[in-house]
């Protein structure tokens, strides 16, 4: 097997392509599953963002579509491993068509639980 | 058990076994494999490391800048996925984070800058 | 008993760092100009203070992450740089009228100009934070800064017709000047929002440990502790229109503001002014500076403390030293503490949706906050403070140029 490193915080924010060419929307999310020791990547998130497509792109533009993507004003595609073709880490793309993809489905997003203070506060031990 | 990278493990703050404060997931790692699912071999604490998920430019400032003066170049703090006890709200990792290249800016500061001021 | 006590001396110490250069300028000179008419803004500005302290305080106890911890990690490096820098830019300039604020204090005391002040000050400061805990900072500035109340006690002693001062609070057009009227309005509300309060608040709420249990205190503490310092804010404004309006004496030097209390309370008021002055601005700088620190320690991932001993956390403290000694420098230069106080309060209002806005975002985040997420009132509030704020950074440049003095 031939293997490749890709950074995971370029590939925010980038725009996937679908095999016709044409725009699903904006790498949002990946999701691992930790089994028998490893953290395995099952499937990507990519949102769109309706009339804020065009913020993204710069710098200032992906971190405004961050702070919109954060209401879940968006659509989204849930695009499995197997189907995100990441050989061009510049250019991600699906290799099947727009249609085939699964939406987003927002109540299958599990909340991360609920943010505890005190006990996990980074703080240094005296 | 399932891992949201963007929402749990990015940008997170990172503990060591001792529970001291080493910095900030600033890059995440990802091995493409043929064939097989992609995995998350690390993570990443740096100032390059950041900067370069801002623009190019200012990646390629952060460089030259740590070539100028090594001193301040922390290095890129590279932590194994092996290490990683925890994530959510604090990422808990099993190593000491003294001895990391995150703490070196640090270190370096107390030695030759802060500890000379009184009252430090 | 003791929760009494905690309570109070929450409010107490929140007072801390409201009436600074800033808030003493605007409005003063909106008193002098236009009498009770803008004592609406600082109303509104008051209330929307109360609103960030209180949400901020609340994100801090439930979460255990402060406003910068929580920009950083929930919108990640892209976006925090811009509430980073700008902060930093608005926060620089606010620190160094705040130093300006004290030198011209010691100057009108002293008879020394402020431009051989600025160091010492800066460095006094620096010393504050360097050898002090949070407590200290926080507790030790506040407490002095009582003296403030003498505003309030020589509004009393003024007799203002507390009709008038009532229909104040109402928003009305006003009959003359009408750019000077909104460039204030504009000023007034940034001396009072500015952001740096309410991020080091939430820092503070961690520094001291509140927890889930302390949620009422904290709203308590905002509630109670920000209407105070409203109320110092609008003593000030009304002496200036009792005592400058009818003199027609508008306010373009600090040492005409000197002129405030004489008239009320004699001599002591004068010294009673300076050291008022003083001792505010010398607080906030403490406060600001820090703010800074921890904005880009938090969202950089440093370790951060000023409980903890500087060699413990060298490039926060590194941060806060470089911040304030610069800002000393600036102020050494010569530049107009008054102008810098009138442009420093523009430039916090124009930027208030760059931190505002994500808030709506934040106190939502089930993830974060979880059961104690904004309810509609707090939504429809800070949605409404939202909009004014991005109403104020349109039109933070037109009335600059033609409202600004």
């Amino acid at each position: 097997m031939r293997t490749n490193e890709c950074r995971l915080e370029l590939l925010l924010g980038r725009r996937v392509l679908d095999a016709d060419g044409q725009l699903v929307g904006r790498l949002e999310e990946v999701v691992a599953d930790y089994r028998d020791g490893e953290y395995l990547v099952r499937e990507f998130h990519v949102g769109t963002f309706a009339m804020f497509e065009r913020l993204g792109g710069g710098m200032l533009g992906n971190g405004l579509l961050r702070l919109i993507g954060g209401n879940r004003l968006y659509d989204g595609y849930v695009i499995p491993w197997k189907l995100m073709d990441l050989s061009d880490a510049d250019h991600p793309r699906v290799t099947v068509a727009k249609g085939e993809l699964a939406r987003i489905d927002e109540t299958a997003h599990p909340s991360s639980s609920v943010r505890r203070a005190a006990k996990s506060k980074p703080r240094r031990t005296a | 058990m399932e891992l949201r990278l963007v929402h749990e493990l990015l940008d997170k703050p990172v503990l060591d076994e001792a529970r001291r404060y080493v910095g900030r997931v600033d890059g995440v790692v990802l091995e493409l494999r043929r064939g097989a699912q992609p995995r998350i071999t690390a993570f990443e604490i740096g100032g390059r490391v950041w900067a370069r998920r801002l623009s190019p430019r200012i990646a390629r400032w952060a460089v030259s800048l740590g070539e100028r003066w090594p001193a301040l170049a922390n290095g890129v703090t590279r932590i194994s996925m092996q290490d990683v006890r925890r994530t959510g709200i604090t990422v808990s990792v099993k190593c000491d984070g003294r001895t990391t290249p995150a703490m070196r800016w640090e270190h370096w500061l107390r030695r030759n800058v802060i500890s000379r001021i009184p009252g430090a | 008993m003791k929760r009494l006590l905690e309570l109070s001396l929450g409010i107490v110490t929140s007072i801390g760092g409201f009436l600074e250069a800033g808030s003493i300028i605007t409005a003063v000179q909106g008193g002098a100009v236009f009498g009770y008419q803008l004592l609406w803004a600082i109303a509104l500005g008051t209330v929307g203070l109360m609103l960030l302290v209180e949400q901020s305080g609340r994100l801090a106890c439930v979460s255990g992450r402060t406003v910068g911890d929580a920009l950083r990690e929930r919108f990640g490096i892209n976006f925090f740089v811009i509430p980073l820098v700008t902060g930093l830019i608005v926060s620089f300039l606010v620190l160094a009228s705040e130093i300006g604020g004290v030198s011209l204090a010691l100057q009108m005391a002293t008879g020394i100009s402020l431009q051989w002040w600025a160091l010492p000050v800066a460095f006094a400061g620096w010393f504050l934070l360097w050898k002090g805990t949070f407590g200290i900072v926080e507790k030790g500035t506040s407490l002095l800064g009582l003296v403030t109340i003498v505003f309030i006690v020589a509004a009393l002693k003024l007799h203002p017709d507390w009709g008038e001062v009532t229909a104040g609070l109402l928003p009305t057009r006003p009959s003359h000047d009408r750019a000077r009227y909104w460039y204030l309005v504009v000023s007034i509300i940034g001396a009072s929002i500015s952001p740096y309060l309410y991020m080091f608040y939430s820092s503070g709420v961690v520094e001291d440990g509140w927890g889930v249990d302390d949620l009422s205190t904290n709203k308590a503490t905002a509630v109670l502790g920000m209407s105070f310092g409203g109320v110092l804010s609008a003593a000030v404004l009304v002496v200036a229109a009792l005592v400058f309006l009818p003199r027609g004496i508008q306010v373009e030097r600090y040492e005409q503001a000197g002129l405030l209390l004489p008239p009320v309370l004699g001599h002591a008021g004068f010294v009673l002014f300076l050291a008022s002055l003083g001792i505010a601005c010398f607080g906030a700088t403490a406060e600001i500076t820090l703010a800074m620190a921890y904005l880009v320690a938090q969202g950089l991932g440093w370790d951060w403390s000023e409980n903890a001993k500087p060699k413990e956390n060298t490039r926060f403290s590194l941060t806060y030293t470089v911040m304030i000694l610069l800002a000393g420098v600036v102020m050494t230069l010569g530049v107009d503490p008054l102008k810098l106080t009138n442009f420093s309060m523009m430039l916090t209002a124009a930027s208030l949706p760059v931190t505002v806005v994500p808030m709506l975002v934040l106190m939502n985040d089930e993830a974060l906050v979880g059961d104690h997420r904004n309810r509609w009132f707090g939504n429809v509030a800070l949605g409404a403070l939202s909009i004014i704020a991005i109403v104020v950074l349109l039109s933070a440049v037109p009335l600059q140029v033609m409202g600004g003095s």
